[in-house]
C-alpha cells in the first residue's frame, strides 16, 4: 500500500510540474501585466523598476527556476492587484467554496439515494418514469440557467406578483455569517442558510440528475442477480434485500463517481459563485482572469490540481474499503 | 440493427418519449441551419434596430395601451430586449451558432482523438506514454476551467477560438476508448492476418481496427453534442465565449440577466428554454438509441459513461 501511495505521490508531483510550465509559459506570453499596474503616464524608468521589482526583466528559465523554488516553499507569489500572496489570497476563498460545494453535495445525495432506489424498484412505474425523465432535464439544464430560474422564482417572482405563496430567498453573498476557528461559515445562521439555499440547490441539481441515474442504473443491475433472488427466497424483507444488500454492491461506483464529481463541483462552483455573488474562490479566479493577475490564476489552477489529484488518489482507497477483493495500482 | 424486420425509422415512430423529441430537434435543426432566410429581421445589425421598440414584451402580454411598434413589417412575437431586438430572431441566429459549435467541435475532436488513440493503442510504447500522459493532465483539470483559461487569453477572433478551445479539452473521450478498443483489437487474428500479408501499419489501423472500434465512439459523440452545446453556453454566459457579434443562446442569456432581475423576463427565458430543447431533445435520443441499439447495455453503463 504504501508504495502504491508513494507511486501516485510521484505521478501527483509529475502532474503539477507539467501544468505550473505550460501555465507560466502561457501565461507570460499573454499580455504584459507591468503596463496594467502603471499609470497610464509612466515614464520608461517607472516601467523597468516594476518590471525588475516583479523579476519579469529576467530570462524564462531563470524566472521559473525562481517561480518553482519559491513554490517549494508555499509560495506562489504575491497578487498584482491585492498586494498580498497568492496563496493566502486563495486559502481565504476556499472555505466559502467548499460550503457551497459541500451543500451542494449534501442536497444531491439525499434525494438521489431515496430516489434512484424508487425508480430501480419498480423500473417500468409511474414514478420511475417521472423521476427518469425530470433527472434527463436535469441533465440538459446548464447550471448557469438553473440558477437564473431559481433567482427568477425565488427572488423576482414572488416580487413582481407580490405573492406569499413563493418563499421569497436572496440572490446574493453568503449572509450572516459565524466564525470558527477563524474561518467564517453561513450555515450556523437561519440567515445564513437562506442565503446559502439557492446557490446550493443551484449547483447540486445538475449532480442530483447524474447520481440518481447511476443508483438507479446500478440498483437494477444487482437486484438481477443471484444473490438477491437468494436473499429474497429467504424470506428477508424488501427494505433488507435492497438496502443491505443490493445498495452495498452498487456502492462502488456510485462512490467512485460522487468522488470524482466533487472536483467537479468545486469547479463548476465558480458558474455559481458568478450568479450569485458568492465571495469563493471560483469567483476570484474569474475576476483574476478579468483583472491579468497572473500569480492568483497560477495558484487558483495548481491547487485545482491537487484537490482533483487527491480525490482521485482518495476514491482509489476508498474502493478498498468498500470492496476488500479491489487492489489499488500505481 | 433491425430486430424481427423492424427498421430503427419504424421503432423511433412508435416511441412515445424518442419521437417528439425527434422532432423537436430535427424543427430545430431546420430553424438553426435556415435562421439567416426565415428571421424576420436580422438582430446582429445594429442598423435594423428600432431603439424605440426595446424592451416590448411578448406578443400575448402586450396590453391594450401599449404604443404600436416602430419598425414596419414585425410581430415581436417573442417580444425584443433593451436594443430594441427581436427576440425570436435572436434565438433563431443564436441556435444557429449554438448548433454550428456543437457539431464542429465533435467532428473535429472525434477524428482527432479517434485517430490519436488508435495510433497510441497500435503502435504503444514511447507514443503512447506522450498521448496518453497529456490525456491524463487534461482530464486532471475540469474542462471547463481548460478552456475557461484558454479562452481568457485568446480574446481576439471569432468562433474558431471558441471551437478550439473546446476541443482541446474533449477529444479525450475518444482517445482513451479508442486505445482501450483498439488494444484488444490488435490481438485479434484479422489484424495478425493483415499483418501477415505485410499490410501497412496506417491502413491497418484506418482500414481494419477503425471500423471495429467506432460503435461506442458514436455513443460517445452523441452524448458530446449535448454537453459541447451546453459547455459553450457556460463560457458564453462567463463572458469568454462567442464574440458580440455572432452570439450564441448562451451569450443571449447572458445579455438578459440584469434585465431579468427588473421583471423583463423574456429576454432570457425564451433562450434558455430554447437552450433546453435543444439539449434535452438530443439527451431523449441518444437515451432511446443507445436502450434501442444496444439492449444488453444495462442502464448502468450508460449512467456511468455519462458521469464521466
Amino acid at each position: 500500500m504504501s508504495r502504491v501511495l508513494c507511486l501516485r505521490l510521484a505521478q501527483t508531483v509529475i502532474v503539477l510540474f507539467a501544468v505550473s510550465l505550460i501555465v507560466f509559459v502561457v501565461l507570460r506570453f499573454a499580455g504584459d501585466p507591468v503596463l496594467q499596474m502603471l499609470p497610464r503616464n509612466h515614464t520608461q524608468a517607472q516601467y523597468d523598476a516594476t518590471r525588475a521589482r516583479l523579476g519579469l526583466d529576467l530570462p524564462l528559465h531563470i524566472q521559473y527556476g525562481r517561480f518553482i523554488v519559491n513554490a517549494v516553499h508555499g509560495d506562489l507569489g504575491t497578487s498584482y492587484v491585492h498586494s498580498v500572496p497568492a496563496v493566502d489570497l486563495i486559502l481565504g476563498k476556499l472555505p466559502a467554496t467548499l460550503e457551497l460545494a459541500t451543500a451542494a453535495m449534501l442536497f444531491a445525495i439525499c434525494l438521489a439515494f431515496p430516489l434512484g432506489m424508487l425508480a430501480a424498484m419498480r423500473p417500468h412505474g409511474i414514478l420511475a418514469r417521472v423521476i427518469l425523465t425530470g433527472s434527463l432535464l436535469g441533465i440538459s439544464m446548464p447550471t448557469f440557467f438553473i440558477g437564473l430560474m431559481f433567482i427568477f422564482l425565488f427572488a423576482v417572482l414572488p416580487n413582481i406578483l407580490g405573492v406569499e405563496w413563493l418563499p421569497s430567498m436572496p440572490a446574493g453573498g453568503r449572509g450572516e455569517c459565524v466564525a470558527i476557528l477563524g474561518l467564517r461559515f453561513s450555515f450556523l445562521t437561519l440567515d445564513g442558510i437562506r442565503h446559502l439555499a439557492m446557490p446550493a440547490m443551484t449547483l447540486g441539481l445538475y449532480y442530483l440528475a447524474v447520481l440518481l441515474r447511476l443508483i438507479r442504473g446500478e440498483m437494477i443491475q444487482e437486484l438481477n442477480e443471484d444473490y438477491v433472488r437468494v436473499a429474497r427466497a429467504k424470506g428477508l424483507s424488501e427494505a433488507s434485500v435492497t438496502v443491505k444488500h443490493a445498495l452495498r454492491n452498487a456502492l462502488i461506483p456510485v462512490v467512485t463517481v460522487m468522488g470524482m464529481q466533487f472536483g467537479g463541483l468545486i469547479a463548476f462552483s465558480l458558474v455559481t459563485e458568478t450568479i450569485f455573488q458568492w465571495p469563493g474562490m471560483g469567483k476570484l479566479l474569474i475576476d483574476s482572469i478579468g483583472l491579468n493577475d497572473q500569480p492568483v490564476v497560477m495558484a487558483y489552477l495548481l491547487l485545482v490540481a491537487v484537490i482533483f489529484v487527491t480525490i482521485n488518489l482518495v476514491v482509489d482507497l476508498l474502493y478498498t474499503v468498500i470492496d476488500p477483493r479491489v487492489r489499488v495500482q500505481a | 440493427m433491425a430486430r424481427g424486420g423492424d427498421s430503427l425509422l419504424r421503432r423511433l415512430l412508435r416511441d412515445r418519449a424518442a419521437f417528439p423529441a425527434a422532432i423537436v430537434l430535427s424543427v430545430m435543426l431546420f430553424a438553426g441551419i435556415c435562421a439567416p432566410w426565415i428571421v424576420p429581421q436580422d438582430s446582429n445589425d445594429p442598423g435594423e434596430l428600432e431603439l424605440w421598440d426595446s424592451l416590448r414584451p411578448p406578443i400575448w402580454s402586450l396590453s391594450d395601451d401599449d404604443e404600436p411598434q416602430r419598425a414596419e413589417g414585425i410581430v415581436y412575437l417573442l417580444g425584443t430586449d433593451d436594443q430594441g431586438r427581436d427576440m425570436l430572431s435572436a434565438i433563431l441566429l443564436g441556435l444557429r451558432v449554438s448548433l454550428l459549435v456543437g457539431f464542429s467541435v465533435v467532428a473535429i475532436s472525434s477524428v482527432t482523438g479517434t485517430t490519436l488513440g488508435i495510433i497510441a493503442g497500435y503502435v504503444g510504447g514511447r507514443v503512447e506514454m506522450i498521448i496518453m500522459r497529456i490525456a491524463d493532465i487534461t482530464l486532471s483539470f475540469p474542462s471547463i476551467l481548460v478552456a475557461l483559461f484558454i479562452l481568457s487569453l485568446w480574446k481576439e477572433g471569432g468562433l474558431e477560438r471558441v471551437i478550439i478551445a473546446i476541443c482541446s479539452v474533449r477529444w479525450v473521450a475518444y482517445a482513451r476508448t479508442s486505445r482501450g478498443c483498439t488494444l484488444s483489437e490488435k490481438e485479434k487474428d484479422y489484424v495478425t492476418a493483415a499483418r501477415a500479408l505485410g499490410q501497412r501499419p496506417i491502413k491497418i489501423m484506418f482500414r481494419h481496427i477503425f471500423p471495429n472500434v467506432l460503435s461506442p465512439l458514436a455513443i460517445i459523440a452523441a452524448v458530446e453534442i449535448a454537453m459541447v452545446i451546453m459547455l459553450e453556453a457556460t463560457l458564453s454566459f462567463l463572458g469568454v465565449g462567442t464574440p458580440i457579434t455572432e452570439p450564441s443562446l448562451g451569450m443571449l442569456i447572458k445579455n438578459g440577466y440584469e434585465d431579468l432581475l427588473s421583471g423583463n423576463w423574456w429576454i432570457t427565458v425564451f433562450p434558455g428554454l430554447a437552450l433546453v430543447a435543444l439539449v434535452f431533445s438530443i439527451n431523449v435520443l441518444v437515451d432511446w438509441l443507445r436502450d434501442t441499439l444496444n439492449p444488453h447495455l444495462a442502464a448502468a453503463a450508460g449512467a456511468r459513461q455519462r458521469a464521466e
